[in-house]
């Protein structure tokens, strides 16, 4: 760590130039031809070992090189210049970085770029692919120069650009998978592709069972998970007295969360499956659903009931509510928002699954499930014990029977399923902001 | 049930010393009162009365175990982990202590008012209703399962309590606790949108809709601005014509001005009982005028 | 005597009895027989709804008795099921089941070893991408981003969770395979270094939370304290608030490490499918498959041993999961008694 340069705002900038050309600059610059360097030879001899192809695509990589020398070498000198000033321009030029890349991919998903110094054409994704090792390479280095050269609070900006960027990629890769999904597929998207069945005969496609089935399936799910997920958090924040207790259940339900959904889906066709008829039902996937939103449903339950500030108990029971009173007029009506919240949240996420309920409960090009009619005795329970189709599993099933003729109905799935679960969560998502800024307490 | 005789006679000496009226009984009777919080002793065999229709204070520095005191006499110290409570404490003559006592038929005839205002997150009227709805359930242990039904068809909702409609013990408990006329328009709105005095006096109307005999209140004005506070105090006059009242404040001029007995309370023991104006004056120990005149504590 | 048994207390504990008793009837039918006896279940549901008129405190207080044994009744079968089914695998010859090289469903020989080994390979991929940016990414939501942000960037960091596998594995097969086949010029689509992409990506969220809850949970004043001592924010939480929170911060490591390991359909629909061990066996390159996959493609067309050999995998794959849970869980409650105390 080098000193604080104590006077540096009294200097002008051409005095802060001049001093930096003779000594930062130099240092700088060598540093920087030193990790570009270590960080290019590093990764061809890496690729080198682990791939044997790669000699062949030697040229892409040191053109990757070069770029990142140049990039590297524009923030030095943005840097020289703003020398004590927040990383702004880091912020600025990798996201400058990002959408350029982005608006490569996006917008010329036909051309290749075209560079003589390459045989034959540059792809969209390629230039993707390598913007955005540059973007990383560059910023982690700049972030490491800007760490390991200057003073301590620069350091801290340093780390806190770097920190931004984490959040910034994954985020970045979410908002391009969705945006990105919705451009492949809002031209699927009509009312007849929503609202009707593929009609294989005259070549329609229309998803209306699946979007039926994939509800069937989250309502019997919540319907089943809900009352057990919160009933077990009241019992463990108002009745069970004893930690072992608590602490059980909370292992119980952690590890049930965690326990990959392959195994839910291989426990339903071993248990379920031959208790219920012996196939597929929707019965099953709504149970094994519910399975895996039980854990959540405790979590976030449990912790809107703990949020439930004493007082108002005390209030109650001081009044001489009972107990069980006290949990059903009081602790839940206050709690229900959150409640509610992580239900959603939880609805979001198994709406999607699709190796649980693929052994179990679905089978493709099914009706929409039917649990109504017009003549008695107009409810009828039938379909639970029968197959249903499921959004996620539309989308996989179209994957296995090979993306090339259904490409745009699998990307209006995708999209609607997106859409879905979006919507789960804007739904949850906006009633917990509404009740953290109105509950009064 | 257990009957106390004990209490009977040293109620007879304070009614002389004091120069009480010999009518006047004895509401909650405490005998060699120990409270433990784990292995912690809170309170040291405590022996006081609380006498009908008076207005009691408990005075002492902050951690000497008023606020354990008071809540031994609802049986709200059942809800803290570890406490434990030895000797007897005796309501209308019973041992609140005792095996077969309902604890919630208790604190409906004790109520409490807490030191922050703790209104329930609803209506004005279903935060004064709440106290006779949840009574309802008393009624089906008392009387059998479908007293507890009885009149649920019915329009107007009456207090399982004592039978009036609900809307009048809403307004009678509002009236009596002096809001009534600031709130009136208010009534369907969220109790939690009043002010802090206001919010204090609806926790007094909603114990009060409970008919309790006895109002236990903690601090009651000490997180509120001196006029809403003096409103309680003025309030609190008012109501011990009708109730008895036991109150801990942590403000001597506050238990000067409005109770006619205190006591004072020193590390988990009692210092000295008796009329307000005999212990503010003349008090008999030297630690209780040590500590009135602000020498310790 | 007679009064006694009159009493009302004694009526409720009978009547408790008696609908438990039937519940756990109808309950072992159901797993040992495979029968749902209808009558136990309108026995069932008749003396909870009388239960419940007469004595609604204590029925309540039983059933959500009962509710709260939920999730640890529904893992107990999971284990035990898989169990049944998955243990004559392991037993037959357990070494070969889990080092063997070869996976042949035509010549019946069945063993884990390139699956054991593709999910390593797969799993630290992913830990490699998900583990700074996730811990880094809580350090920001945590410590740096203003108030606003922080409400915007938290659900949006749960979105990347709830974002379905599905739709994480058809984009990852439709633009990064063929994306990297192109710029690698391999031949084939599916390597295991594709999947560990977006499995980084899909195990960042569960990282960054966990994290950002630990983190979050160091009290504030111990970082106020360094800060008043004239140290950068960033020199605080270095030296005070991640070492406090480390062992929160490694328990969201080792969920996120367990939630790339379980995660099925985005790794089925990107791997190559391949039941060997890749060679050089470093070579990401490759096509190959991993447990998740390995059961997800093949047990719709199993019979016979190779059902017991897949349910043998999901077994492995549940007992590592639940280690790694159980793990990080004493590793969270060790943090949180230390600052009880503290
Ligand atoms: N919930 C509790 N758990 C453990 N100890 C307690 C609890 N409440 C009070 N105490 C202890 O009991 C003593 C008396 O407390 P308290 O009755 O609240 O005093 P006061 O109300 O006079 O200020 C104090 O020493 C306090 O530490
Ligand atoms: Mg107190």
């Amino acid at each position: 760590m080098s000193p604080v340069d104590e006077n540096i705002s009294e200097t002008s900038v051409v005095d802060k130039l001049f001093v930096s050309v003779e000594g930062k600059l130099m240092r700088r610059l060598m540093l920087a031809l030193w990790l570009v360097m270590g960080m290019v030879f590093l990764a061809i001899s890496t690729l080198t070992a682990i791939w044997p192809n790669f000699l062949s695509n030697v040229v892409i990589s040191t053109l990757g090189a070069f770029l990142l020398v140049a990039v590297g070498l524009t923030i030095v000198a943005f840097k020289l210049l703003k020398e004590y000033q927040p990383p702004m321009i880091h912020f600025l030029l990798s996201l400058f970085l990002i959408a350029f890349s982005g608006v490569v991919f996006l917008f010329f998903p036909n051309h290749g770029l075209e560079i003589p110094a390459l045989e034959g054409d540059v792809t969209p994704q390629l230039a993707t692919i390598s913007l955005f090792f540059i973007v990383t390479f560059a910023t982690v280095w700049t972030g490491l120069l800007f760490y390991w050269e200057n003073p301590a609070h620069n350091r801290q900006l340093a780390v806190q650009y770097f920190t931004w960027v984490s959040v910034a990629i994954p985020l970045g890769v979410l908002t391009f998978f969705i945006v990105y999904t919705i451009m492949e597929g809002s031209s699927v998207i009509t009312w007849d592709f929503i609202s009707s069945a593929s009609d294989l005969m005259r070549g329609e496609i229309g998803i209306f069972p699946a979007i039926m089935g994939t509800f069937s399936l989250i309502i019997g799910a919540t319907v089943f998970a809900v009352p057990l997920g919160v009933g077990a958090a009241i019992f463990l924040t108002e009745y069970a007295k004893r930690g072992w207790i608590k602490q059980a259940v909370g292992v119980t339900a952690d590890c049930l969360w965690s326990t990959p959904s392959i195994v839910f889906g291989l426990f339903g066709y071993v248990f379920l499956v031959p208790r219920i008829t012996g196939h597929s039902t929707l019965l099953a996937g709504q149970i094994i659903l519910a399975a895996m939103l039980l854990p959540l449903t405790i979590a976030t339950s449990t912790e809107a009931i703990t949020a439930v500030p004493d007082e108002f108990r005390n209030g109650s029971l001081a009044l001489g509510a009972s107990k069980w009173w006290t949990i059903r007029r009081v602790v839940l009506p206050s709690s229900v928002p959150s409640i509610v919240t992580g239900v959603l949240l939880g609805v979001g996420r198994i709406a999607g699954e699709t190796a649980p309920i693929m052994l179990i409960a679905v089978a493709s090009h099914t009706n929409a499930p039917n649990f109504f009619s017009l003549s008695p005795p107009y409810f009828h329970l039938g379909p639970l014990f029968s197959e249903v189709d499921a959004l996620p599993y539309r989308l996989y099933s179209i994957y296995k029977a090979g993306v090339g003729g259904s490409i745009h109905e699998a990307w209006g799935t995708a999209m609607v399923l997106i859409a879905l679960v979006l919507m789960f969560y804007g739904l949850g998502i906006s009633i917990r902001s509404y009740y953290r800024r109105n509950r009064g307490w | 049930m257990v009957p106390l005789t004990k209490g009977k006679t040293n109620l007879r000496e304070i009614r002389e010393k004091e120069k009480i009226d010999i009518s006047t009984e004895a509401a909650v009777e405490i005998r060699n009162l120990d409270v433990y919080y784990g292995k912690e002793r809170a309170i040291k065999n405590v022996s006081l009365d609380i006498l009908k229709k008076k207005v009691t204070s408990l005075i002492g520095p902050s951690g000497c175990g008023k606020s354990t005191l008071l809540r031994s006499i609802n049986r709200m110290n059942d809800l803290v982990d570890g406490a434990r409570v030895e000797g007897t404490i005796a309501v209308d003559d019973r041992d609140i202590y005792s095996k077969d006592v309902q604890v919630s038929k208790l604190r409906q005839k004790v109520g409490q008012v807490f030191q922050k205002p703790n209104p329930f997150p609803k209506s004005v009227y279903d935060n004064i209703a709440f106290g006779p709805r949840a009574y309802r359930h008393h009624l089906r242990k008392e009387k059998g399962v479908f007293s507890s039904f009885k009149g649920i068809f019915r329009r107007e909702e009456r207090s399982p309590i004592d039978g009036r409609p609900m809307d009048q013990v809403v307004r009678d408990s509002l009236e009596q606790a002096a809001l009534l006329d600031e709130i009136e328009e208010k009534l369907h709105e969220s109790a939690i949108d009043l002010s802090g005095g206001q919010q204090q006096r609806l926790c007094i109307a909603r114990c009060l809709a409970t008919k309790p005999e006895i109002i236990l209140m903690d601090e009651p004005t000490s997180s509120l601005d001196p006029i809403s506070a003096g409103r309680i105090e003025d309030l609190i006059e008012e109501l011990s014509q009708e109730y008895t009242v036991l109150i801990v404040t942590h403000n001597m001029q506050q238990a000067a001005r409005i109770s006619d007995r205190t006591a004072l309370l020193w590390l988990g023991e009692l210092i000295e009982m008796g009329k307000t104006e005999a212990l503010f004056e003349k008090p008999e120990k030297e630690m209780t005028e040590k500590y009135i005149t602000g020498r310790v504590g | 005597m007679i009064e006694k048994f009159t009493n009302k207390l004694s009526l409720r504990i009978l009547l408790g009895l008696f609908v438990l008793v039937s519940f756990a009837l109808l309950f072992t039918f159901f797993v040992l027989f495979q029968t749902f006896n209808v009558y136990l279940f309108l026995v069932v549901v008749l003396g909870t709804a009388l239960g419940w008129v007469f004595f609604e405190d204590s029925a309540a207080k039983t059933l959500l008795f009962i509710a709260s044994t939920s999730a640890g009744t529904i893992l107990v079968l999971i284990a035990v099921f898989l169990f049944l089914r998955g243990f004559p695998a392991f037993q037959r010859d357990p070494i070969f089941f889990l080092t063997g090289s070869e996976w042949h469903v035509y010549r019946e020989i069945y063993s884990l070893g390139p699956m054991i080994w593709g999910s390593i390979i797969v799993t630290f991929g992913a830990t490699i991408i998900a583990a700074p940016m996730g811990v880094s990414s809580a350090i920001f939501i945590a410590k740096f981003s203003p108030k606003w942000l922080r409400s915007i960037l938290k659900p949006a960091i749960e979105l990347l969770a709830g974002i379905p596998s599905v739709v994480y594995g058809f984009i990852g097969f439709i633009l990064l395979n063929s994306a990297i086949m192109d710029y690698f010029d391999i031949s084939n689509m599916g390597q295991y270094f594709a999947p560990s992409i977006i499995l980084g990506i899909m195990a960042l969220p569960t990282i960054t939370s966990v994290a950002e809850d630990a983190i979050d949970a160091v009290p504030e004043h111990m970082e106020k304290g360094a800060l008043a001592l004239g140290v950068t924010k960033w020199q605080a939480i270095k030296e005070v608030t991640l070492p406090s929170a480390s062992s929160g911060i490694m328990a969201a490591l080792i969920l996120g490490i367990g939630r790339a390991l379980g995660e099925t359909m985005a790794v089925t629909m990107m791997i190559g499918h391949k039941t060997a061990f890749p060679s050089p066996l470093f070579d990401i390159f490759d096509p190959g498959e991993t447990l998740t996959s390995l059961i997800a493609s093949q047990i719709g067309e199993a019979s016979g041993q190779a059902v017991e050999a897949l349910m043998g995998a999901g077994l492995l794959l549940f007992l590592i999961v639940f280690v790694l849970s159980v793990t990080s869980r004493i590793i969270q409650s060790r943090l949180q008694r230390r600052f009880r105390r503290g």
